[in-house]
């Protein structure tokens, strides 16, 4: 967490930046960028409460995370805004936001910690987060797919942290189902307002939104009020899931954003961006932009008078859907859709279910489009590895476009395309469509990731050969040349795990988070490098043994 | 997917390895008292059975945790350890909301720090949950233990004036209140554990595994029943199986 913002509308000064707390180096942009992404940016808010969320370019200050992931370069702001009448004010209303600011996506646990202060905070003032920060700074840093336990204002919130890019679902995660508590155990990757509640009228468009996110579009997402705005762009780009969403997403972008200008130009729209925009402005000044989502009824204003009708006007004007350019090809689940319905119609079970139900849909979905990326995939890496098998750690083979469409139409896809009556070639549809994703961003950081995944397992099984090869066995009858060139590589591997012993365990921690980095052998394999270097050494002649004695100060 | 109504022993993983009708019930425990009577160093005695002179005023509150055996349970205290500070008194509804424990302390060398309990006694009585069990120690009865029987250093015996609350006074005030009473010393250690094995005994265990009420028919057979709450005969005043 990088600190704490109140901020205030004022009627002179519009939004400002009351205090930060703990203090905090935030350059002028970027304070106008929090102040500016912490409160609602039309007038569908009237008096109340919500909770919702941002995420700012943050180049400057340093503040956010570097590095060459998603999360680099850019804060994560969680928002807690309350607007009441307040007559002492100029303007007759209190309208305040605090904003949490943090370098982590977890929006399911940030939601809840802004849901749980902001209140406090608003009726007791600054020991509430002083109280807060001091709760914060006890956690511990967050490690993935673990169950944490997180003291905070009395409170004790349970939450999953989320592995890179693994869904967040139900069945996988620790809690105890029988005693579930939606409030404080928390996946937290997950909206606090389920996807199933945001799309519950538009569920049926949610087959082409994936298709959609999977080509990485360029979407504007438009909504009544910045909590489903923020909370229907993140679900959307969870909706791909295990696919890692390759692009750049705003889940409240506003008019004062300091990459507005960028993003809203007459040209041809960036490809791979997401935004989610609350103002009617936009709807205009990105007409050119093929692809508009409208989610989310918007909110009947409270008054005394019940009967009032005025509000609803204004909801005529805003039809949920999806304008696409695109035509969907993929057939929707119609059992899964009357499950749904059945379910909503009876009042049981829960959303959060419902939701869980909709989600591990479309994460199976997703893993279904997969299968035949990862059956060719499989085939890119070499089976078989020995002592001999080759000087260098093994490498992947290359992926070659030609052998995957070749591979894909021997086996055919798994996803169900529509069938139409005119359309003859359903090969074609399909074809195209995997064509359409080698293209798209969304393939480069899968196959980085996959490649990544299958190198660190191809190094384990090449470090287990070393450690494990049959030394003596294999020697027999091997020019010393050979034996030379495996004891060098042994060494090597002792050397890197000489090294890895010097660093504290900190860093250790750090590296589990960064795959890209390749595991290093543990002490064990330490142990048993050492044993298989003295077996070949034993094997040198007389003279090469003793110049590798001398130096085996390893 | 797994079933919500299923009864918690199906579902209910045997986590640490133990029985799964070991498994621990938590139970939310808020200290409250005016600032430097010792409420920290009461927890830090109980849950790391250590002492440390001339503690740091806790800001807010600190958390801390410790499992308790009690017969055929095991209870997990989640301890929210308040700030006595002026300035974070009114965040202590924070704290002792949904408690089922408090512990309210004072200092037997303070006279004015009993009232201040006595405040936050009513506090509680009127704001918190209704079932919650309250506790009254009296903490630091190391400066008033007479010099042969302390083992301490006997100089620090006539520090700060001796006793300001005598022991029948604060007794009396206590059961009239329907409160648990203790003295306590956080730096030996006397009647520490006490507090929180009576605690334990006198919390409505049934109650607490219930929770939440859609699962009302899920309760571990294991767990409620035959615990001998409130029949006072198993006060020992040995640890009674308290695991710290």
């Amino acid at each position: 967490m990088v600190c704490f913002c109140v901020v205030n509308f004022d009627l002179e000064l519009g939004q400002a930046m009351d205090s930060m707390y703990p203090p905090s180096e935030l350059g002028e942009e970027e304070k106008k960028s929090v102040c500016f992404s912490a409160f609602p940016d039309s007038n569908s808010f009237d008096v109340g409460e919500t909770v919702f969320n941002f995420r700012i370019r943050c180049s400057k200050s340093g503040l956010a995370a570097s590095g060459p992931t998603a999360d680099a370069g850019f804060l994560y702001g969680y928002v807690f805004f309350r607007q009441k009448k307040d007559p002492r004010i100029k303007r007759g209303y209190f309208q305040r936001s605090l904003v949490l600011l943090s370098q982590h996506p977890y929006v399911g646990l940030f939601s809840r910690v802004v849901s749980i202060l902001g209140p406090a905070y608003f009726e007791v003032g600054n020991p509430m987060l002083e109280a807060a920060c001091h709760d914060i700074a006890s956690w511990k840093s967050p490690s993935p797919s673990k169950l944490i336990d997180l003291p905070f204002l009395g409170n004790v919130i349970q939450v999953e942290i989320p592995q890179p890019n693994k869904p967040q679902l139900l069945e996988t995660c620790p809690f105890d189902m029988a005693n579930y508590r939606p409030d404080l155990q928390i996946l937290a990757s997950l909206p606090p307002t389920s996807m199933f509640t945001h799309f519950r009228d538009m569920i049926k468009d949610l087959w082409l939104c994936w298709e959609l996110m999977l080509f990485a579009e360029p979407i504007v997402l438009m909504a009544p009020d910045p909590k489903i705005c923020s909370e229907s762009v993140l679900e959307l780009m969870d909706i791909i899931n295990p696919i890692p969403y390759c692009g750049d997403y705003r889940p409240y972008f506003t008019i004062q954003d300091l990459d507005f200008k960028s993003f809203v130009t007459k040209n041809k729209p960036p490809s791979n961006v997401i935004i989610g925009v609350t103002n009617p402005f936009f709807i205009k000044a990105l007409a050119h932009w093929p692809n508009l989502v409208r989610v989310g009824k918007p909110r009947v204003r409270k008054t005394t008078d019940n009967s009032w009708r005025g509000s609803h006007a204004s909801s005529l004007d805003f039809v949920q859907g999806v304008k696409s350019k695109r035509k969907s090809v993929i057939a929707k689940d119609k059992a899964i859709l009357k499950r749904l319905a059945e379910a909503v119609a009876r009042g049981y079970p829960p959303d959060y279910l419902l939701n869980n139900i909709l989600r591990r849909y479309f994460v199976d979905l997703t893993e279904k489009f997969l299968v035949p990326l990862n059956r060719y995939f499989s085939t890119l890496i070499p089976f078989h590895i020995t002592l001999s098998s080759s000087q260098e750690p093994p490498q992947l083979k290359p992926f070659k476009t030609d052998s995957f469409l070749k591979s894909l139409q021997e086996h055919g896809p798994q996803i169900p395309f529509k069938t139409k009556k005119f359309q003859t070639n359903t090969t074609e549809t399909y074809l195209n469509f995997y064509t359409q994703f080698l293209k798209c961003g969304n393939f480069a950081t899968w196959l980085r990731q996959r490649t990544i995944e299958a190198q660190n397992e191809l190094r384990k099984r090449y470090l287990q050969v070393l450690c494990e090869g049959d030394v003596k066995t294999w020697m027999v009858g091997k020019h010393e040349m050979e034996l030379v060139d495996l004891l060098v590589r042994v060494k090597d591997e002792l050397k890197l795990s000489k090294q890895d012993s010097l660093t504290d365990s900190q860093s250790l921690v750090n590296r589990e988070c960064d795959h890209v980095s390749l595991s290093i052998p543990t002490p064990k394999q330490r142990e048993k490098l050492k044993a298989q270097a003295d077996i070949i050494i034993s094997g040198l002649p007389r003279d090469l043994r003793e110049s590798f004695t001398a130096t085996a100060g390893i | 997917m797994s079933n919500p109504r299923q009864s918690a022993s199906e579902t209910a993983p045997a986590r640490n390895g133990e029985n799964p009708n070991l498994k621990p019930v938590n139970v939310k425990l808020v200290l409250l008292g005016e600032a430097a009577v010792g409420k920290s160093s009461l927890v830090l005695r109980f849950v790391n059975n250590d002492f440390q002179e001339n503690k740091e005023p806790t800001i807010g509150a600190a958390f801390l945790t410790q499992k308790c055996r009690l017969e055929d349970k095991v209870i997990k205290f989640e301890i929210w350890d308040t700030a006595g500070q002026e300035r974070f008194h009114s965040l202590a509804p924070m704290y002792y909301r949904n408690a089922q424990a408090a512990v309210v302390v004072y200092d037997v060398t303070k006279a004015a720090s009993l009232d201040k309990a006595k405040s936050w006694v009513k506090e509680l009585q009127r704001q918190a949950n209704p079932n919650i069990v309250i506790a009254l120690a009296g903490n630091k009865i190391d400066l008033v233990q007479p010099a042969e029987e302390s083992e301490e250093d006997p100089a620090e015996n006539g520090r700060e004036g001796g006793r300001q609350v005598p022991t029948e006074e604060a007794k009396a005030y206590a059961l009239e209140a329907g409160l648990l009473f203790f003295e306590t010393s956080a730096k030996n250690g006397d009647g520490v554990r006490d507090i929180f094995v009576e605690i334990a005994k006198k919390i409505p265990l049934e109650h607490i595994i219930s929770r939440p009420r859609q699962t009302s028919n899920s309760i571990n057979p294991g767990m409620g029943g035959t615990s001998g709450v409130n029949n006072g005969q198993n006060r020992t005043n040995n640890a009674s199986g308290c695991g710290c």
